[in-house]
């Protein structure tokens, strides 16, 4: 039996990670300005799209389009196979729209992300190689997805994420259960408020009424 | 083209540019065109007087303005005789200008009214069409002018006076003939007539009906008056003894009365003939008629004697109700009726003023101001009707005028009075008629109570004159009233929301339920639900669906080979694998059977899990057996195979609800709510030290991120019903003046 390619495979969902950003250094002497580039040009810069866990996103990614600004030259980047980026050189910071195609035969349909490049660090705080990076981790979910797909993206062998990320995800789930603790209490405050003030509400009416 | 050129005032010719272009052409061609714009010169410029009368005025834009707003009708048009001549014929108007140049004046036209009897001849100023110089084309010309004209409704109706008109004679004036525009408005209202033995029949009817009214009330009285006895004898025996002794002055009063006023009523009804007579008299009626209707005055002196004691007691009856229901409201005012018997005590001594009584009964009635106030009407006269009928046709029952003609011979009557008579005998009449198509007419005029439209009058006059500072106080009272029933249906509103508040499983005793995660996605699903029935905009939740197995075992089967031969792929490779793959190979495209294995298979991978898996973590797949059974097959074989750490690096999820299918990233699927809550989710996620979106969205940290959200968003709106409610509690405090 054929297979076909777009019968989707219910109640199932895959995740893919992906690490999304720029980077971007300033001209200096270590770094000088290319020739080619105009002279009010003050940094170098990367965007990228990559796998977080550094495995091969061209299994199940087909092109990753980087849609610039529209005062560079040639701003809508095709890429069509990995790495997945686009170096340029600029001056000032704005939004890239970065869409993500997937391979056409998996009969999943494209997903947008927006990414802001970033030249200038926050804080002024720059690391030691003098590059600034903005670096932003995100899955792509497959609900339930097309047969094709779940082969494509089951194709090779994955890994988990790296230790420091782990550490981070954990870091992240403590904070927000620590946060659900203290919003839960307040909810259980604001509930015993709230029948008190109905409970004297109800008092007040009906005392109106007898 | 030349339009343009017209308004620019520039001069181009553009038959020049033809010629030069057309040089290439053939003479013959050249020749032609020539001829052709000579032509149209001439014809367009042939009327020399146009051009000699208008040399002033220079062509400009407001000329085709003006022949958009006039139409047709064009004064004669302005030509730039200069630039025609410059422009070597170069220059064109446009044909259409020219083409409605005939004159169409106005013409004085006599006419005649049908309605009027006297034949007089009016004149009227009507557009006719163009004239031409042929006369027999005038007429026909005119005829087919006039009939536009009155379409249009241009015209202007002189009058002129009868002695003009026959000084004028007739003879210099056309007459109009077309008929006269607004003969449709000649109608005649068709009022009943009626003779003097229908006029005696509709009385008779009235008395008796006014007996019957009569006797009503008086039933009516006795039953009151028992009431009140009852009720005085209840309370206060003092009082109910005055009030009887009251009564019983009353009732020998009304006897008194009764007797006196027979005597009384004949003396009156003999002035009243006496009058009578005068306008007669007056009204310089035949003379033969005048001894008819005094026989019949003389009977009707007698039935109005009937009547006027009846209406007699009539009004003494109002007068005991009206006491009784002050007995019966004040009765604390004991005072106050005594004072009045006295009164009518007083009059009753002057029984020998009769008249006199009447106008004070009159003036009572009016300085007390109910709007209801039975004044005792003077009885209808045959002649009386007569005249009423003869203005309701000359007037064509306008109420206003009728009255007010009214006025000057019979003063004593109102409108309502005349309103009501009328009625009463076009009623009759039509009635009598029995014409099938007057029943909704008769109907109508039935539904005339002269009491109502006392009352009505009285309201609308009370209305009218109220002063500014009522009508200011009324309306912003009004606006209060609204204000009032918008908060009332706010707070209900309100309170709706607050019990359903406290409905939620939140606030509900036994948490035990609900602290399993399990129980806890069940919650969250209930809460969603019940937010989606509430319109809420929280979160789209995705679909709660069907039983698991809805995956069709085709495509099961090759699911779980595909699955196979990916496990096969990975390094992390199942012991059974191989086994279990054979057996899913082997096994044919029989349902049943493979239910069966597929039973058989999860047998045997329970036992050889704890087996490869060793010391997995992997407890789940043998403590939920009955989730277990919520799963697809897919999902069960995927479990399986795979142990937890695998389905992560596959970053696999088995959910037990059905997804909406599609590719996302996972941060932009966190939930958004509307603005107003939006902002405030984002006030408390900042307070808290958490960042609008979460910085690692991984699977469980959404998940864990979304519960979040949803807290909050729970909390301000918990925060925000609180409020509302110290808001009403305020607001019934202070309405209570607490």
């Amino acid at each position: 039996m054929a297979p076909s390619n777009h019968k989707r495979i219910k109640q199932v969902s895959i995740s893919k990670p992906i690490l999304y950003g720029n980077t971007a250094t300033k001209f200096s002497n270590v770094n000088p300005i290319p020739l080619n580039a105009p002279k009010d040009h003050t940094h170098k810069w990367t965007v990228f799209v990559r796998d977080a866990t550094n495995n091969d996103l061209s299994t199940y990614i087909s092109k990753v389009v980087f849609k610039l600004h529209d005062t560079i030259p040639n701003p809508l980047r095709t890429i069509e196979s990995p790495p997945f980026e686009v170096t340029e050189s600029g001056w000032g910071e704005f939004e890239i729209i970065i869409k993500i195609y997937f391979h056409s035969d998996g009969g999943e349909k494209n997903v947008t992300l927006l990414h802001h490049l970033k030249l200038h660090p926050y804080n002024d705080i720059i690391n030691i190689d003098g590059k600034v990076e903005s670096i932003k981790y995100d899955e792509i979910v497959f609900n339930e997805p097309t047969e094709k797909m779940f082969e494509l993206l089951t194709l090779k062998p994955s890994t988990l994420l790296d230790n420091e990320m782990k550490q981070r995800e954990r870091d992240e789930l403590d904070r927000i259960g620590k946060a659900i603790d203290d919003i839960t209490n307040k909810i259980n405050q604001n509930a015993e408020q709230f029948k008190k003030l109905h409970q004297e509400r109800e008092l007040l009416v009906n005392g109106g009424n007898v | 083209m030349s339009d343009i050129l017209d308004v620019m005032n520039i001069k181009s010719f553009p038959s020049k540019k033809k010629e030069g272009k057309g040089l290439n052409n053939s003479n013959n061609e050249q020749q032609q065109q020539q001829q052709q714009s000579n032509a149209e010169r001439r014809q367009i410029y042939a009327p020399d007087e146009f051009a000699s009368v208008n040399k002033r005025r220079k062509l400009s834009a407001m000329n085709r303005e003006l022949y958009s707003l006039i139409g047709s009708n064009v004064p004669p048009l302005a030509i730039d005789t200069a630039s025609v001549s410059n422009a070597g014929g170069g220059k064109k108007f446009k044909e259409k200008l020219s083409k409605n140049k005939n004159d169409s004046p106005w013409r004085k036209l006599g006419f005649t009214n049908p309605a009027r009897n006297d034949k007089l001849i009016l004149y009227h100023w009507t557009k006719s069409a163009p004239l031409k110089k042929k006369e027999d084309e005038i007429i026909v010309e005119n005829k087919e002018g006039e009939t536009e004209v009155e379409k249009n409704g241009d015209e202007k109706v002189t009058e002129i006076d009868d002695k003009l008109e026959i000084n004028n004679k007739n003879d210099d004036i056309e007459m109009d003939s077309t008929e006269y525009k607004y003969s449709k408005y000649n109608t005649k209202l068709n009022i009943p007539d009626f003779t003097e033995d229908d006029f005696d029949e509709i009385m008779k009817i009235e008395e008796e009906k006014a007996k019957k009214i009569e006797e009503a009330k008086k039933a009516e009285k006795a039953k009151r008056a028992e009431e009140a006895k009852k009720i005085e004898e209840a309370k206060k025996i003092e009082e109910a003894k005055k009030t009887e002794e009251a009564k019983k002055v009353e009732e020998a009063k009304k006897a008194e009365e009764a007797k006196k006023a027979e005597e009384a009523k004949k003396a009156e009804e003999a002035k009243k003939a006496e009058e009578a007579k005068k306008e007669i008299d007056k009204e310089k009626k035949d003379e033969p008629k005048k001894d008819k209707p005094h026989t019949n005055e003389g009977k009707k002196d007698e039935e109005k004697k009937d009547e006027g004691k009846k209406e007699e007691s009539k009004k003494d009856t109002t007068k005991k109700d009206e006491t009784h229901k002050e007995e019966e409201n004040n009765e604390t005012s004991p005072v106050k009726i005594e004072k009045k018997n006295a009164t009518k005590e007083g009059e009753v001594d002057d029984k020998t003023k009769k008249t006199t009584e009447e106008k004070n009964d009159d003036k009572s009635g009016k300085a007390i101001s109910k709007p209801v106030e039975e004044v005792k009407e003077r009885p209808w006269t045959y002649e009386e009707s007569k005249y009423l009928f003869k203005l309701c046709n000359q007037f064509d029952m306008r109420w206003a005028v009728i009255y007010d003609n009214y006025q000057d011979k019979y003063e004593d009557r109102t409108l309502e009075d005349l309103k009501s008579q009328m009625y009463k005998i076009s009623i009759y009449v039509l009635e009598k008629q029995g014409n099938a198509n007057d029943s909704v007419l008769i109907k109508s005029l039935k539904n005339f109570s002269k009491e109502k439209e006392i009352h009505r009058k009285f309201y609308l006059n009370k209305l009218i004159h109220r002063a500014p500072t009522e009508i200011a106080e009324e309306e912003s009272l009004v606006i209060e009233a609204r204000k009032f029933e918008l908060a009332a249906k706010k707070m209900l509103t309100e309170r709706a929301q607050l019990l359903q508040l406290l409905d939620s499983p939140q606030s509900s005793a036994s948490v035990q339920q609900y602290l399993t995660p399990q129980g806890l996605t069940q919650l969250y699903n209930s809460l969603m639900t019940s937010d989606k029935g509430k319109k809420r905009k929280v979160e789209i939740p995705v679909a709660p669906l069907l039983g698991p197995n809805a995956i069709p075992h085709t495509q099961h089967v090759h699911m779980s080979n595909q699955m196979m031969n990916n496990s096969n792929n990975s390094s992390n490779m199942n012991v059974n694998m191989n086994n279990v793959n054979a057996n899913n190979n082997k096994e044919g495209k029989d349902i049943k059977d493979k239910r069966r294995n597929g039973n058989v298979k999860s047998g045997n991978s329970k036992d050889t899990t704890p087996s490869s898996k060793g010391g997995n973590k992997n407890n789940n797949n043998n403590d939920n057996d009955k989730n277990l059974s919520k799963l697809s097959e897919v999902q069960l074989l995927l479990k399986k195979k795979l142990s937890k750490e695998e389905l992560e690096i596959y970053g696999i999820e088995l959910h037990e609800d059905r997804l909406q299918p599609g590719v996302f990233i996972r941060s932009q699927k966190i939930a958004s709510f509307k603005p107003s809550v939006q902002a405030k989710v984002h006030e408390i996620l900042g307070q808290l030290g958490l960042s609008i979106k979460p910085i690692i969205p991984t699977g469980p940290v959404s998940k864990k991120f979304d519960e979040l959200l949803h807290q909050i968003a729970h909390l301000v709106d918990l925060k925000k019903q609180s409020d509302k409610l110290i808001a009403e509690i305020e607001l019934i405090k202070r309405q209570k003046g607490i």
